[in-house]
């Protein structure tokens, strides 16, 4: 990664110039519910983006949505999107991915949880919330 | 006659070894080589060398303190070469006393072949 300082400085005034179109990082502790479920299922498209190695245009040809509204979701612009826009988008990529499918199904089930005492809500909450720890620890997640 | 050698001085470049490791895109990142004269000094456009007077005065730490925001995130590479990945974000500043919350661009590349190693910079 021997880049010469003209290169750098290209890639640095590029990042400048589409600087609106680059991921934002931000503090995600003062989020909404909505805004964190729909960053949750942005990342679902940049997970795939990174897994299959193509490019958000590549995806946008595979979905047959403008390469324009892929750049926003891959980008988190959640703003941009509703949720109901996210899943039906999510809902397209789970045709070409079956982790996708089953993430969908997963949700479908927890939408279709009854009310629980909050005792065995937190219990269950719990035992995803470890179960996610221990597919992060064995490396890729995603894999 | 021959040309004109490429300018690739960018100063001193530090390599780092983190105790806990950065996860992005699901990788662990566990060791870094930050530029870090390049972050505080910049590149003039026109000589295309290192400026002489610095512009910020972040430690190497500090520039952790940035990627540490990185951590658990799963961002697209702007561009792909090879194993190579190449990245650039908006990032608030979580440095106290240093430009907090003001956004920066940080510009960095993994190396999927080498793994868990990180080079960065960047720039406000």
């Amino acid at each position: 990664m021997n880049y010469t300082n003209e290169e750098i400085l290209n890639r640095i005034e590029s990042a400048k110039k589409n600087k609106a179109k680059l991921t934002h990082i931000t503090d995600k502790s003062e989020l909404t519910i909505d805004d964190r479920l729909k960053i949750s299922l942005c990342r679902h498209f940049v997970q795939y983006i990174n897994e299959k190695k193509i490019k958000s245009v590549e995806l946008s040809k595979l979905l047959n949505i403008p390469p324009s509204r892929v750049s926003e979701i891959v980008n988190y612009k959640i703003n941009a999107h509703s949720i109901e826009h996210l899943l039906g988008y999510l809902q397209l990529l789970s045709k070409h991915s079956p982790k996708i499918r089953e993430y969908l199904n997963l949700v479908g089930v927890a939408v279709e949880a009854p009310s629980m005492s909050a005792s065995r809500t937190k219990e269950i909450s719990k035992s995803i919330k470890h179960l996610y720890a221990e597919d992060l620890e064995h490396g890729r997640a995603y894999a | 006659m021959a040309g004109k050698k490429p300018e690739t001085d960018r100063g001193r470049i530090e390599q780092f070894k983190l105790s806990r490791p950065i996860l992005l895109n699901g990788n662990a990142v566990t060791e870094l080589k930050i530029e870090i004269d390049h972050i505080n000094f910049g590149i003039n456009k026109k000589t295309k060398k290192l400026n002489k007077s610095r512009r910020t005065h972040f430690t190497i730490s500090d520039v952790v303190r940035f990627l540490r925001e990185l951590h658990d995130e799963d961002i697209e590479p702007i561009e792909r070469d090879g194993h190579v990945l190449r990245f650039a974000v908006r990032v608030n500043c979580p440095v106290a006393g240093k430009f907090f919350g003001k956004e920066f661009i940080l510009i960095f590349d993994t190396n999927e072949q080498r793994k868990n190693k990180e080079r960065t910079k960047s720039t406000p």
